[in-house]
């Protein structure tokens, strides 16, 4: 009996994955992310654990993450979160049981932040979509709910066509 | 017969965990239409521009010490800091004594500083008056706190996050728009940006660097009062 319990804990054991490190990138590093997923649709998402509506719109990303065929929608998290912060950031995303590749930002704020939109004022929470190519279709700051957050995204899965 | 069993089970695992762990792939579909518009969904008011006057000078908000105050109000001879700023912020937080610093050296000469909360008090209790007075003696800041009613000023400056800058010369013209430095944990490292802008209108020149972007928390918009 004992030999069958201890060969059922070493298969729970082979799929448990270790929560990953978050992996720092600047603009052209995020873009070059984008560009090889695999998707129609790249939401990225930028966030803090300081941030308080970052932190309350998280779910709604994980939930879209989840109910979205992957090849259609792929949500990226990048956190802004300060270096000496890691551990914390490594936390929440345990909580959330994100355990996807997630990044943080690097480089000179400044120059991260005007790559992304010139209209971005460096004000988290954001969200940027963008499609396979790497263009991007739309941007906003603030939290979102998700049912706001859904609208969004079934309205850019719709192209809009010239005689409209 | 167990043993069958046994095996059956350990396999079954074997397999779900084979599944698992290999994704096929799948044939990429065809690229998006050229007609999809690129669109800025979120409300944005137009940051201030370099060379514009201050607006809203004479707009009396409540400070800290209870009596109202405008940003005409602290002009000094050289120019003037406006900062949106707040209580809750970490990145506020991080800034709060370089910003004390600055202006505790700029002061003397010749700049007038304000401290701008635009945030909701009511939706954000932590915002209210209260917690802003508390703060502003804890950390005796050497510049007024004042609370911005009804998000009215930061409308008009096109302020974006807290902690974000506007410095204005001895006409009101808005010179410099942005962060305090590009570097929120190591000072020491730090391009200091605002610096440098008071350095430069004190000498008569152009700011370096007039316009740049930093992290921060958004304004907790009020209702337009």
């Amino acid at each position: 009996m004992r030999y069958i319990i201890g060969l059922i804990f070493l298969f729970s054991a082979c799929r448990t994955e270790a929560q990953p490190v978050p992996e720092m990138k600047d603009y052209s590093s995020i873009l070059g992310e984008i560009k090889q997923r695999d998707a129609s649709l790249v939401v990225v998402n930028f966030w803090a654990t300081w941030c308080v509506p970052c932190v309350e719109e998280f779910p709604h990303f994980i939930r879209l993450k989840t109910e979205s065929d992957p090849k259609e929608v792929s949500v990226m998290f990048v956190s802004v979160d300060f270096e000496d912060e890691v551990p914390a950031v490594v936390a929440f995303l345990k909580k959330q049981h994100m355990q996807d590749r997630t990044f943080m930002a690097s480089g000179d704020a400044n120059t991260f932040i005007q790559s992304f939109h010139k209209s971005w004022s460096g004000a988290v929470p954001a969200t940027f979509v963008y499609n396979r190519m790497g263009e991007q279709l739309d941007f906003w700051e603030g939290k979102v709910t998700y049912e706001q957050l859904a609208e969004k995204i079934n309205r850019l899965k719709t192209p809009k066509t010239q005689s409209q | 017969m167990k043993k069958i069993w046994l095996f059956v089970l350990l396999g079954g695992m074997a397999f779900v965990n084979y599944i698992a762990f290999n994704k096929t792939d799948a044939q990429a579909p065809p690229p998006q239409s050229a007609n999809l518009v690129p669109q800025v969904s979120s409300v944005i008011y137009a940051e201030l521009a370099i060379g514009a006057t201050m607006p809203f000078a004479d707009h009396l908000m409540e400070n800290v010490d209870g009596k109202t105050l405008s940003t005409k109000g602290v002009k000094g001879t050289k120019g003037t800091v406006v900062i949106f700023w707040c209580n809750t912020c970490p990145w506020v937080a991080r800034y709060e004594s370089r910003a004390i610093s600055l202006a505790n050296q700029y002061k003397n000469k010749g700049f007038g500083f304000i401290a701008v909360n635009p945030n909701d008090p009511v939706a954000y209790p932590e915002e209210a008056m209260g917690f802003m007075k508390t703060k502003a003696q804890e950390k005796q800041y050497p510049f007024p706190y004042v609370a911005d009613a009804g998000s009215t000023l930061a409308r008009a400056y096109g302020a974006a996050r807290t902690p974000h800058v506007f410095l204005f010369d001895a006409a009101d013209k808005l010179v410099y728009v942005g962060g305090i430095d590009d570097n929120p944990q190591k000072e020491a490292e730090a391009k200091p940006y605002l610096k440098n802008a008071l350095d430069a209108v004190l000498s008569g020149k152009t700011a370096p660097d007039a316009k740049t972007r930093a992290f921060g928390c958004t304004i907790k918009w009020q209702e337009k009062s």
